[in-house]
């Protein structure tokens, strides 16, 4: 997946600056920042939620319109998406909310196939037999893992996580943090995660890049991330209020959040 | 300035969003279970509402129109059912009828959707290559138009049954004459017109009620306003409704009675 010379303007202000990225296939790519920075805007533009104002969307080597309807729907299919807040269908139970993935997604499908591979996600994200509960009697962690067994039951090449752990205590982070590592070895798939937690992000990530004033200023491993003398990245990974990142920056992103 | 500009801009996404609904009918038509859904919940659940509140406002007219004739002239309550009978069909009952749905379902239907807009359930639905638009409002919209004349219809029947109750129990008006005298004004046209009123406003009250809950932002606090919103502006928009299509029908109809 390529993003070339991405641009994005929200509310006055300049929030995606000519970003460049490659991400390959079957990685983790973290991409990480403070919050309001604009991690979730850049997300949401490689599955078509936002348009930018300038720049292009290669998936699979394909340039992305998804102004074209059409065209969005095809490229839709190959992915999959974790929202922040999981963004369950609080009107349906959590058998349907995955079945409703595949009723749209994977159409072709028979009932029987369709009720087996539902049965398997839940397995698969270490929740079996909670398919006719409803969506209200879930805990925060369960919630995130019905959503992403409704992210991957369609059998996506490309899985989006936006903040995957937040508001989760640290137990049933290490246990989401656990869960994706185990999904990513099973299903051999590119994931693209956004988070904050730069513990989480150095567990999980193949690749992890920073994003600061519109743009990526870093772009490595877990490892290369720990050694980069990037005073911005530092900052940032440290979580110190002094340095190059002023409070007069933190307060502007943090409006935005 | 600002404010006036706001509406105009509001009224362009509106009058966009109602063009785009439509263009979903043949598709929800051809898949009709969405509509059968919505046709229940707000044609069917509001049968009782509709009902109780017709028959009650029945009751009064009956009882408060037939003290004020037999005051002025005795003997002449019983010409009451035909008063109330064209009243009721022409201007009453689909006021009345709309402004009970406005508080019954256009409330809940904006905070039901304003609700998945905050959450980024609209947003998922997107990413299963669901269109939004065909999926949560052309069926509700169509449900309005279906379900409104029919409540209409019960409402109008229901006032004159509490109508007919206390003319028979306070005047003795025997219901024979009750049923003669109320045929007696009534004609095919002006049940035909309220029949074409109440579909409009039903489809109106409906696309303004999901264009609110499409426009919600800021969490609970943002559904509450667009809740609100919405029902203030559906409840102006059935008087205004009323007026310009009473007015169009009498122009048409060459303004004979």
């Amino acid at each position: 997946m390529q993003i070339i010379g991405l641009t994005k303007i929200l509310n006055n202000k300049k929030v995606l600056d000519n970003v460049n990225l490659t991400i390959y296939d079957g990685e983790t790519f973290v991409i990480i920042g403070q919050s309001g920075v604009g991690k979730s805007v850049l997300l949401k533009h490689i599955i078509g939620l936002i348009t930018p104002d300038s720049g292009e969307i290669y998936i699979d080597g394909e340039l992305v319109d998804y102004t074209d309807p059409v065209q969005a729907d095809r490229i839709r299919t190959k992915f999959g998406m974790l929202f922040q807040g999981g963004a369950l269908f609080d009107s349906l139970t959590v058998g349907d909310n995955i079945l409703f993935a595949l009723d749209n997604l994977r159409p072709e499908l028979s009932e029987e196939k369709k009720q087996e591979m539902m049965l398997k996600s839940l397995e698969m994200v270490e929740l079996p037999g909670i398919e006719k509960m409803s969506i209200a009697s879930l805990s925060g962690g369960m919630m995130k893992r019905v959503a992403l067994a409704r992210a991957i039951v369609a059998e996506p090449s490309i899985i989006l996580f936006d903040e995957p752990t937040t508001g989760l205590d640290p137990i049933t982070t290490a246990n989401i943090n656990k869960l994706i590592l185990s999904l990513k070895k099973k299903l051999n798939t590119t994931f693209i995660m956004v988070m904050h937690d730069i513990k989480s992000a150095k567990y999980v990530g193949d690749r992890i890049g920073m994003l600061y004033n519109g743009n990526l200023i870093f772009i490595g491993t877990p490892k290369e991330l720990d050694k980069t003398k990037n005073p911005y990245v530092q900052q940032f990974i440290q979580g110190k209020s002094e340095g190059p990142i002023t409070e007069e920056y933190s307060l502007m992103v943090e409006s935005n959040s | 300035m600002d404010k006036i500009r706001n509406f105009f801009i509001d009224l362009a996404k509106f009058t966009l969003f109602s063009i785009e609904s439509l263009r979903y009918i043949p598709k929800t038509m051809l898949k009709p279970y969405e509509l059968f859904r919505n046709i229940l919940s707000i044609g069917v659940m509001s049968v009782p509402v509709v009902t109780a509140t017709g028959l009650f406002m029945g009751l009064i007219l009956g009882l408060q129109l037939g003290n004020a004739m037999e005051a002025i002239i005795a003997g002449t309550a019983q010409y009451i059912s035909g008063a109330l009978s064209v009243s009721l069909v022409k201007e009453v009952g689909p006021v009345f009828t709309s402004l009970i749905v406005v508080s019954r379902v256009c409330s809940s239907v904006t905070a039901q959707i304003g609700t998945m807009k905050v959450t980024e359930q609209i947003d998922a639905l997107k990413t299963f290559a669901v269109n939004p638009t065909s999926f949560l409002v052309t069926p509700r919209v169509l449900a309005g138009v279906i379900s409104l004349p029919i409540l209409g219809f019960i409402s109008i029947l229901a006032s004159m049954m509490g109508a007919w109750l206390m003319l028979t129990i306070f005047y003795d008006i025997p219901t024979s004459a009750f049923i003669e005298i109320a045929q007696l004004p009534l004609k095919v046209k002006y049940i035909v017109e309220s029949l074409a009123k109440m579909m409009i406003i039903g489809g109106f009250l409906l696309l303004v009620s999901t264009y609110c809950g499409f426009e919600a932002k800021n969490g609970a606090a943002g559904v509450g306003e667009a809740t609100i919103r919405s029902v203030v502006i559906s409840s102006f928009l059935v008087i205004l409704l009323d007026y310009l299509l009473g007015a169009i029908f009498l122009i048409f109809t060459g303004g004979t009675l």
